[in-house]
């Protein structure tokens, strides 16, 4: 327990680290004071960094869940068809944008259609759901969704401009830096939330990951739960799409990396380090961007090129029942 | 009875709103105010009491308006048409900020950016805010409206920076292409030297345009290459159809009556366009070689077989962008003066080098 303490510890220490030096790396240095560093600071920085944070965070969360939930380490919010539902719907709404363009209705478009798809393919997934129990095959159907809403997405892009292709395409790689302050602020206050929710349901999962039956026998609603976690879980993967895009790899290698360090099932140890670590991912690949490509490389390339090899060592190095 | 009665109200109520649309829709261009531009019909110059506003419009609904009560001396313009104009214009040195500098193949423009006077604001096509702000514009120039953006509108919004929608793509014509320099001699205040160059620009087209007009030898003109599995073609109202009824060729697919690109098959294409005389337009193919490698039955084509096949991609920058896609579209009259050396070389004796074209090697 004290070693789990001093590990927290150290990571929250390394996220701050990261953060600042996120908040203070760029492409105009602070220091020579060529512009306001309020503006640069207030206007950029800031909330970059604290999209980072809470997005990463929120996706490595809803991983767990999944993955608890489903009881299988493939599942997450991309495996499942969730992202790819609300890409979707994201994408129905920007290839539409001189359609139905509304002035007041802009800001939050994205953002409902986002989370309106996740909702569609979180249905889907209850309905599959339903009719069977067995975690493979509700994982296959996701997968065979998932490659449905891209082949839908692939009639869309074929028949749209070539601007709003353009512009969906640049969506689809993922950013960190397209929120204003308050959009950054309003992500942090959901992130939290999505923490304090999550530790509520401590009990509940704690029990699931033993056996079915254990929830039960403890005098919980076990289906009810799931399905509250569920929705729960399509709202957050929903705001988080609408705001950054598809973003990869943390919702489902964080999750398995915690679970690998972790050894001792302990689910509120679990909540803590997924979102530390998620939100340590992005950070850290943003510095990276930042300090190396003066922030120029597509998030979800960044994040893939140095995050893969290093969970496959991981996973080399600490082989064990994931 | 009373339903009756409702419903009438709300066919008059229907009745008046459609009739108040339509009158929005037409009243900008057919203000005596507006400026009279001759071909394009995505901008205009409106006076509305004693100042100047420069309008853009998309869809001929929506406008938006950009007040020209001043000279705008710092301009980000993200596109390369948008730049070279203003190199038209001489005025390169109101030029803070482009999107990314592998897309020109103006040297100017790289000898400016080595001197540190226009900086990269979306390399790589990620928007870098912070070199934005830095470069501190009073106007952006891209090409979509980027309303999706939250964080750029609102940076755009806080630091009063006008935006332009630079939507040059939409019109149908070369020359109502080419008279966007209007927009940029209005904003940089240079009106009159951005007429008389786009009177040079048309008066040349126009004297190129009368020498095919009576020929009556209209060689059936195949244009582009499949993307992926997909031909695009081009309708024809389109810019590419127009430039080769004005070269004296005949379009082959003149009869989709549309503006933009749609998507069509291979075998479609064959059906109409097996026999035709002359294939221009290859993308970044440099051979009739490259060409077969990459789908060998673009052979069944005639042009491939007589090897009339032209590609426009003479100018190439290092990094593999065309300079018909820059100057060019500013300057028609060369593309219209090399596609009519491909069709009638006959017609311009004196002409001896292409400008953007040249003849597919075989390897």
């Amino acid at each position: 327990m004290k070693k789990w303490f001093v590990n927290t510890y150290f990571i929250l220490f390394l996220l701050l680290l990261f953060s600042a030096m996120d908040v203070f790396v760029g492409s105009i240095s602070l220091f020579e004071n060529t512009y306001s560093v309020n503006t640069i600071l207030l206007e950029i920085r800031i909330p970059k960094t604290l999209t980072a944070v809470a997005s990463g965070g929120i996706l490595a969360l809803c991983g767990l869940v999944l993955q608890i939930i489903f009881r299988n380490p493939l599942a997450g919010p991309y495996v499942l068809g969730i992202s790819s539902a609300a890409c979707l719907f994201t994408a129905i709404g920007i290839m539409s944008i001189g359609v139905f363009y509304l002035e007041f209705w802009s800001q939050f478009q994205t953002t409902t259609l986002s989370v309106i798809g996740a909702f569609v393919g979180l249905l889907i997934i209850l309905l599959v759901l339903k009719i069977t129990e067995q975690i493979t095959v509700i994982l296959l159907v996701g997968l065979l969704l998932s490659q449905l809403y891209s082949a839908i997405l692939g009639i869309l892009s074929y028949l749209s401009t070539e601007q709003s292709l353009k512009l969906y395409t640049l969506w689809t790689m993922g950013s960190i830096q397209n929120t204003t302050l308050y959009q950054a602020l309003f992500l942090v206050i959901v992130s939290g939330l999505a923490f304090l929710i999550m530790l509520r349901y401590i009990k509940f999962l704690m029990s699931y990951l033993v056996g079915d039956e254990l929830p039960q026998l403890m005098g919980m609603k076990s289906s009810k739960l799931k399905k509250q976690l569920l929705v729960i879980v399509a709202v957050l993967v929903g705001i988080v799409t609408a705001y950054c895009g598809p973003i990869a790899f943390v919702g489902m290698s964080i999750p398995i990396l915690v679970r690998v360090l972790q050894s001792d099932a302990n689910i509120k140890k679990w909540i803590v380090h997924s979102f530390l670590y998620g939100s340590l991912s992005l950070t850290l690949t943003d510095v990276i961007n930042q300090i190396f490509f003066n922030g120029s490389v597509p998030l979800n390339i960044l994040i893939s090129i140095w995050g893969v090899p290093l969970m496959i060592w991981v996973f080399i190095k600490y082989l064990r029942v994931v | 009875m009373y339903f009756k009665w409702y419903f009438n109200w709300i066919i008059v109520v229907v009745f008046l709103m459609s009739c108040q649309q339509k009158d929005k829709t037409k009243n900008f261009f057919n203000n005596p105010s507006t400026l009279q531009l001759k071909y394009a019909k995505h901008f205009g110059i409106q006076e509305k009491e004693k100042i100047k506003y420069l309008f853009v419009t998309e869809n001929f609904k929506d406008t938006s308006w950009i007040k020209l009560d001043k000279h705008y001396q710092k301009i980000a313009a993200l596109g390369t048409i948008p730049v070279f104009q203003m190199y038209l214009l001489n005025s390169l040195e109101y030029l803070v900020a482009i999107d990314d500098i592998r897309y020109y193949c103006l040297d100017s423009i790289y000898k400016l950016y080595s001197a540190k006077k226009i900086i990269e604001v979306q390399p790589n096509l990620q928007w870098n805010y912070e070199l934005l702000l830095f470069a501190d514009p009073d106007i952006l120039i891209t090409y979509s409206n980027l309303k999706e953006n939250t964080q750029l509108q609102h940076i755009l919004m806080n630091h009063q920076i006008q935006h332009l929608v630079y939507l040059d793509y939409l019109e149908e014509t070369p020359l109502a292409r080419a008279e966007w320099i209007k927009a940029i001699g209005a904003l940089i205040g240079k009106d009159s030297l951005a007429n008389q160059i786009f009177e040079d620009i048309e008066k040349r087209y126009i004297e190129l345009k009368q020498i095919t007009e009576n020929t009556t030898n209209r060689p059936n003109v195949l244009t582009e290459v499949m993307y992926g599995d997909v031909w695009y073609i081009a309708g024809k109202n389109s810019y590419i159809a127009q430039l080769i009824s004005d070269a004296g060729g005949k379009y082959i697919f003149d009869f989709h009556d549309y503006n933009n690109s749609r998507p069509y098959s291979f075998e479609y294409v064959l059906k109409y366009a097996q026999d035709a005389d002359v294939w221009i337009n290859f993308h970044q193919f440099r051979s009739l070689q490259e060409l077969q490698t990459a789908f060998s039955k673009y052979r069944l084509f005639k042009p491939f077989q007589t090897q009339r096949c032209f590609n426009n991609n003479k100018i190439q920058n290092q990094f593999g962008f065309n300079d018909y896609y820059e100057s060019g579209i500013c300057l028609p009259y060369k593309i219209l003066e090399d596609l009519i050396k491909i069709l009638h070389p006959e017609l311009l004796p004196n002409k001896k080098e292409f400008y953007y074209y040249y003849q597919l090697p075989e390897k």
